[in-house]
């Protein structure tokens, strides 16, 4: 073979080679540290030995199980919340924006451009007992003395959806701007109604965008733990939560990595439900028309 | 042979049947007001910081009677209220 030929054969391989080590070097790496982690036995003091300690993850699962499937229930409110509150500003905005289209999504990303904790921590100032939401509201007698919002589970699922809101329009919004209008028209032309033309046209075509940002909304929020510190209470902890303080406070690393592998085979498995559900090859078939 | 052109009266356009209680006209307002109510949405918190930043830290610092960067004494922590 040529010299030619053979550096045609290696180029691909070439291309993918800085991803490649990357991920075996900042993913694949650390995952396998933390899966020895979370087989290890012992304490900070004394130092952790590998032994085999698969009752980690039986442990992780008894002590905090409530919180696994807690996080679980968020994830899919918050993710359902976001589909309906972004689809109608998504489709407004493909549809409608005209030259104006990339002004409406930078007014959208506008306030991510601040710290994620910064804005929780302002929605905490917002929903305070007496803060400018609920003071007013109480003064005027529209709400009792003792009525309050934070340290509940609707503050945390207010913030959890607050926060990922645009993880959402974004994917929505670029498989809205995909849809050819002329399809749209063709179903009008067929005296398809509105809702009609938007059931069996535009939401079909729509679906790869729901698809993925369902993904990344759901998986984020499942592992979220600013959130609930901020704006939650001690009957709204989530596993990241447990996680952080097993890991950072009660510094037993093997019951933490225990518990970071379980809700990464958790989600894992949630997605390949989700997946399999949807059928993601019609998902891609409509994508590429 | 000549011929004559005559301008053609445009061919009339049956007007576009009412629509009941002139439904259309703000239905379609609909989804622009929700688009700007969700921006609103967003910037809420943006804005809420915005404005209390411009509250005086310094009479509002709880101080603890030692020098802070801050100007005056006191550990230049904001009070929580």
């Amino acid at each position: 073979m040529s010299a030619g030929g053979r550096r045609e054969r290696l180029a691909p391989y070439l291309i993918g080679l800085p991803g490649g080590l990357w991920l075996a070097i900042f993913f694949v790496v650390p995952i396998l540290v933390m899966l020895s982690l979370s087989l290890q036995s012992g304490n900070a003091e004394e130092g952790f030995r590998f032994t085999w300690q698969w009752s980690n993850y039986a442990d992780a699962w008894e002590f905090y199980h409530t919180q696994f499937i807690r996080s679980f229930v968020y994830a899919l409110i918050v993710t359902a919340l976001c589909l309906v509150l972004a689809y109608p500003t998504a489709y407004w905005i493909a549809f409608y924006g005209g030259a104006r289209k990339s002004t409406y999504l930078f007014l959208i990303l506008l306030p991510f451009f601040v710290s994620f904790v910064i804005r929780t921590a302002s929605w905490k100032f917002i929903l305070n007992d007496q803060g400018i939401l609920l003071g007013p509201l109480k003064e005027i007698g529209l709400l009792p003395q003792d009525f309050h919002l934070l340290a509940t589970t609707t503050a945390v699922i207010g913030g959890l959806t607050y926060n990922y809101l645009p993880f959402m329009v974004l994917p929505l919004y670029v498989a809205l701007e995909r849809v050819d209008p002329s399809l749209v028209e063709a179903a009008h032309d067929l005296f398809a109604s509105r809702a009609s033309a938007f059931r069996k046209v535009v939401f079909p075509l729509s679906l790869p965008g729901v698809f993925a940002g369902v993904l990344i909304t759901f998986v984020p929020v499942a592992s979220d733990f600013v959130n609930n510190s901020i704006l939650g209470g001690t009957s709204t902890t989530m596993i990241g939560n447990v996680i952080q303080t097993v890991y950072l406070t009660h510094n037993n690393y093997p019951l933490a990595s225990a518990m970071s592998f379980l809700l990464m085979a958790a989600l894992l498995i949630g997605i390949f439900i989700y997946a399999r559900a949807l059928g993601t090859e019609q998902v891609m078939e409509v994508a590429q028309g | 042979m000549s011929t004559v052109a005559t301008r053609q009266a445009p061919p009339e356009v049956a007007p576009a049947p009412a629509v009941p209680g002139g439904r259309r006209r703000w239905t379609r307002l609909i989804l622009p007001a929700y688009t700007w109510l969700m921006i609103f949405y967003l910037s809420l918190p943006i804005l809420v910081m915005i404005v209390f930043g411009f509250n005086d830290i310094r009479a509002a610092s709880t101080c603890a009677g030692r020098a802070s960067p801050c100007g005056g004494t006191g550990s230049c922590s904001p009070s929580p209220g």
